[in-house]
């Protein structure tokens, strides 16, 4: 079992969750854990992410049961609707759980 | 923004949580700003109107001015939602306007319900200060958003005005009652609003 310099174990660092552990995914979860909804223009103004991109990654966040995804109209025009569901909250409050454990490992020189 | 995880260390990360929530924090400040001073120009200017033609006219027919001006508000902010397509709900925005439009529904039911003792079943007491008690509701419409917002000076913004404007009310009467409703709209409406906008809109320079 690796050791750092503190003698602390790799079995103190939780595992992080790779679907979460990418930049625009964790944004989007981001975005939606502190809405209620928000729809995909509002989506890609906030990430500033390519519209291909970011449908590709909402996908999969919808694949993997994190995000629910409406298709529905407003007004005349069509409206994509995200909302994160209640493994996907859970998956995101573990994520932070683990992210907290890194950074409680660093030194204080580092943060 | 990248995709690919790698050189995402646990800073980065938490760097993003803490940047995005902040930022839909400060997006749903600006939902709720412009509303505020929308229905607080409406209610104020309203309020000097009707005032105006009220105490000039001697008839106090010109309050029916108030359901044209809750129609129109009513269109503006639907124009005012749709001008801005990128979209997104929270609780605070969706309690705050449940908020207000309890207000206004207990206003226009209490200004409707007064036709009941006035017109059809003679009332035991003869004075109901109408205007009184839409300024407590106001400043209890006041008051709620600002627990809501966490904002202490909303909160004694309401409750302060809502009852300075009840007892002024037994001291005035006729077209004069509409400078508290337009003191109302000032206070509980239009100051809150323009601070929200402001602070959201600092934040925006900041940002770019």
């Amino acid at each position: 079992m690796m050791k750092d310099k503190e003698g602390h174990t790799d079995a103190m660092f939780r595992p992080l969750d790779p679907l979460l552990h990418s930049e625009l995914r964790l944004a989007v979860m981001s975005i939606l854990i502190s809405t209620d909804e928000a729809d995909f223009p509002y989506i890609k103004e906030k990430t500033r992410a390519t519209a291909g991109n970011l449908s590709v990654q909402i996908d999969k966040l919808e694949k993997a049961g994190y995000i629910d995804v409406e298709k529905t109209f407003r007004g005349k025009r069509p409206a994509t609707i995200c909302r994160i569901t209640r493994q996907g909250r859970k998956a995101f409050e573990e994520y932070v759980e683990a992210l907290r454990s890194y950074v409680s490992m660093l030194p204080d020189s580092t943060l | 923004m990248e995709t690919s995880n790698s050189n995402m260390t646990a800073e980065r990360s938490l760097e993003i949580i803490a940047k995005t929530i902040e930022e839909s924090r400060y997006e749903m400040s600006r939902q709720i700003a412009k509303p505020l001073i929308l229905w607080g120009v409406l209610v104020t200017g309203t309020a000097l109107i009707v005032g105006h033609l009220w105490q000039h006219s001697g008839n106090p027919v010109w309050n029916l001015l108030w359901f044209a001006m809750t129609a129109m508000g009513f269109i503006l902010n639907h124009m005012l939602d749709k001008r801005y397509p990128a979209h997104a709900a929270g609780i605070v925005p969706t309690l705050l306007g449940n908020v207000w439009l309890t207000f206004c529904g207990f206003a226009i039911g209490t200004s409707v319900a007064l036709l009941i003792p006035i017109n059809i079943i003679p009332p035991v007491h003869y004075y109901i200060p109408l205007t009184g008690v839409l300024a407590i509701l106001m400043g209890m419409a006041t008051a709620i958003s600002g627990f809501i917002l966490k904002n202490r000076l909303l909160t004694f913004c309401g409750i302060f005005s809502g009852i300075l404007c009840f007892i002024i009310d037994f001291y005035i009467d006729g077209g004069l009652e509409m400078l508290i409703i337009a003191a109302m709209g000032i206070l509980g409406l239009i100051i809150p609003g323009l601070y929200l906008h402001f602070k959201t809109s600092t934040h925006t320079s900041h940002q770019s």
